[in-house]
């Protein structure tokens, strides 16, 4: 366990989790929810595809084989969800999926660029950087403890956020040769 | 430019200059982020006395009033200092959260060491 003197929020806390994964070597990463959403038996999943089927980024899916219900809450990953199929051509039906796992090129694409963060417009950079990015289905619970760090006017903020990252920048990002 | 105005500007500039002098002495305000604002208010101390070139200038810009050019200006000298420090802030921003990182790497692996050794 890793603890950081500051606070400095999540993506920071990913950032030093993918730094001490490439200082140890290890081959994959995996970004999981620590408040009882996530069920740790479909990780085994998310690690399979990475090693079975040449996959660099295994995201959990709720919504792989079932339909996404219309709920609002749903509608912040249904707008997501066209934006990056708007911009990276690929359809991701759960974006803000925070259950991930990563190989050793997408560790080491974490390292280089700290503009990264565990959001979907990271999914969208690395489709973009021609990583092969595969949904699998998992199932999640709703939350046992904590509180998201999702308010009403944070939605908003969070919303603007990734729009604006996807369609403005995440858009010229390029291949590299 | 009325010479309310003129004497506001000029009295204002000087002001400021002196106040940024005064902080660098005290060491308060390092000298290459003092630049713009004495840049600044010198360009206000030369726009008071000099109101003839401003006016001419502000009418071939097409200024309704050599006022409205004067708080251009400074409207713009601000914009360019507001994202100077904005761009400031997130390189400090960055640099602190990698050295909040190392601390915790270098905490982590000296635990780790410390346990081995306990353990042999």
């Amino acid at each position: 366990m890793i603890s950081l003197p500051i606070n400095f929020g999540l993506t920071s806390g990913i950032q030093v989790g993918m730094k001490y994964a490439k200082e140890n070597g290890y081959d994959i990463a995996i970004q999981f929810d620590g408040d009882g959403q996530h069920d740790a038996k479909y990780l085994k999943k998310l690690v399979k595809e990475i090693e079975k089927n040449n996959v660099d980024v295994a995201i959990g899916s709720r919504f792989v084989e079932k339909k996404k219900p219309f709920t609002a809450r749903m509608l912040g990953s249904r707008v997501i969800s066209f934006a990056i199929r708007l911009v990276a051509f690929k359809k991701i039906t759960d974006p803000t999926s925070g259950m991930r796992a990563y190989n050793k090129r997408a560790i080491d694409m974490f390292n280089s660029n700290a503009s990264l963060t565990p959001e979907p417009d990271t999914i969208v950079y690395m489709i973009k950087k021609g990583l092969n990015v595969k949904e699998v289905q998992v199932e999640m619970r709703d939350r046992e403890f904590g509180e998201s760090y999702l308010n009403a006017f944070k939605s908003i903020k969070y919303m603007m956020n990734m729009m604006l990252s996807i369609i403005f920048i995440r858009t010229f990002t390029r291949k590299e040769k | 430019m009325s010479v309310t105005l003129r004497v506001i500007l000029l009295i204002g500039s000087l002001v400021s200059f002196f106040l940024c002098v005064k902080k660098i002495k005290q060491a308060k305000l390092k000298v290459e982020n003092s630049i713009t604002w004495m840049m600044g208010s010198f360009i206000l101390i030369l726009m008071s006395i000099f109101d003839k070139a401003v006016e001419w200038l502000a009418t071939k810009l097409g200024f309704m009033a050599s006022v409205n050019f004067v708080f251009f200006i400074i409207l713009v000298f601000l914009l360019i200092q507001v994202f100077i420090d904005n761009i400031r802030l997130s390189t400090l921003n960055e640099k602190i959260k990698n050295l909040n990182h190392y601390i915790a790497l270098k905490e982590n692996a000296d635990e780790r060491e410390k346990n081995k050794n306990s353990k042999e």
